[in-house]
């Protein structure tokens, strides 16, 4: 009699197992089916890639049409004082708008992110979009002429926000968990104290990251690569 | 043989009935899938060596599949993936006792 009910037991324990594995079987095979088509990484691998290679050309076009618009500009360059005159304050509004690469001394701050000894916060935001925008600030207190996070060109309608799980400037996403390379021109040593200048650097961004920066005599910024448009502001004419 | 039986029957009730189990819940189910795999093995290994106890077999099926599911919602809520240890654990066992039934059937058939 107990040896007939230890065989049930066994029996019924090996239903239950028989019927997990095969559940569980079923389940992960389910998943793998269910998976979206659009969401297949290699798929998205070969777009991005795509996206990449016309961007590409189309930054190659660019480059053409400028240089194309600088021989205009020279060819319409009379020898007069008057039309010299003009085409040096183009010159200047250009790089106020970021119309132009422009190099000259100034700094580079690195921001990377410390990594974590458990590996698993990873997807924690480390740096913020409001630190950014306040050591953005205070460059521009020091003085800076041109300043760019991750080689995008800051203007005076860049905005710094958080969106999604990245940070937006100019409409382009720089991760907020990566190192991020800020490059101001202007005079370095200006530069690198108010840098320094207790708080100019919140303290939390100094724990969560490692922030290192160098001066330098040759620091490039590239240009801004849209064009603005003014829908509502327009200029008042003086009679 | 009624081990066999039941397992056939299991597998047959997994295939034809389709029961819903959130998916959130999937790897609690494979965890104490392994946990009930390392009863089994010692199950098997005791009835080999002739000190197989049925309740024993019993308690110890749905004890290590509840502690087994206990750790992994435990490590879910501490993110700490803690269901290693439990995996670790069972592996190990596994693999133990799938060793001494093996020196016990070679023994057996030289004993022949």
């Amino acid at each position: 009699m107990k040896k007939f009910r230890s065989q049930i037991s066994i029996g019924i324990i090996c239903v239950l197992l028989g019927f997990m594995i095969t559940y569980q079987f079923k389940m992960i095979s389910k998943q793998k089916l269910t998976a979206d088509p659009d969401t297949n990484t290699p798929e998205i691998i070969t777009e991005n890639e795509q996206l990449k290679n016309s961007k590409q050309e189309m930054q190659k076009k660019i480059d053409e049409l400028d240089a194309k618009t600088k021989e205009y500009e020279k060819t319409s360059l009379g020898k007069d004082a008057k039309s010299k005159l003009i085409y040096n304050e183009l010159l200047e509004t250009r790089v106020l708008t970021g119309g132009t690469e422009v190099q000259g001394q100034g700094m580079t701050i690195y921001i990377t992110p410390k990594s974590d000894i458990f590996g698993s916060g990873s997807d924690d935001q480390v740096i913020d979009d409001k630190d950014l925008a306040h050591i953005v600030n205070e460059l521009n207190a020091a003085d800076a002429e041109a300043i760019s996070i991750n080689d995008i060109r800051l203007t005076s309608r860049s905005g710094i926000r958080n969106a999604g799980n990245a940070i937006i400037i100019n409409d382009e996403k720089i991760s907020y968990n990566k190192r991020i390379t800020i490059k101001a021109i202007g005079k370095s040593d200006i530069l690198e104290s108010a840098i320094n200048f207790p708080g100019a650097i919140s303290q939390k961004l100094t724990q969560s990251c490692d922030i290192t920066m160098e001066k330098s005599d040759k620091v490039i910024i590239p240009k801004y690569n849209k064009t603005y448009k003014f829908e509502f502001a327009k200029p008042i004419e003086k009679k | 043989m009624v081990a066999f039986v039941g397992l056939l029957i299991g597998i047959i009730i997994g295939i034809v009935w389709n029961v819903n189990i959130p998916v959130k819940f999937s790897p609690y189910i494979s965890v104490a899938i392994f946990a009930c795999l390392d009863s089994v093995f010692g199950a098997l290994r005791g009835s080999i060596s002739h000190n197989f106890r049925a309740d024993i077999f019993v308690s110890g099926f749905f004890g290590n599949a509840a502690l087994a599911v206990a750790m992994v919602y435990l490590g879910d809520k501490l993110g700490i993936p803690i269901y290693l240890a439990a995996v670790i654990v069972f592996g190990g066992r596994i693999f133990n006792n799938f060793a001494i039934i093996r020196r016990l059937l070679i023994d057996k058939a030289k004993s022949h």
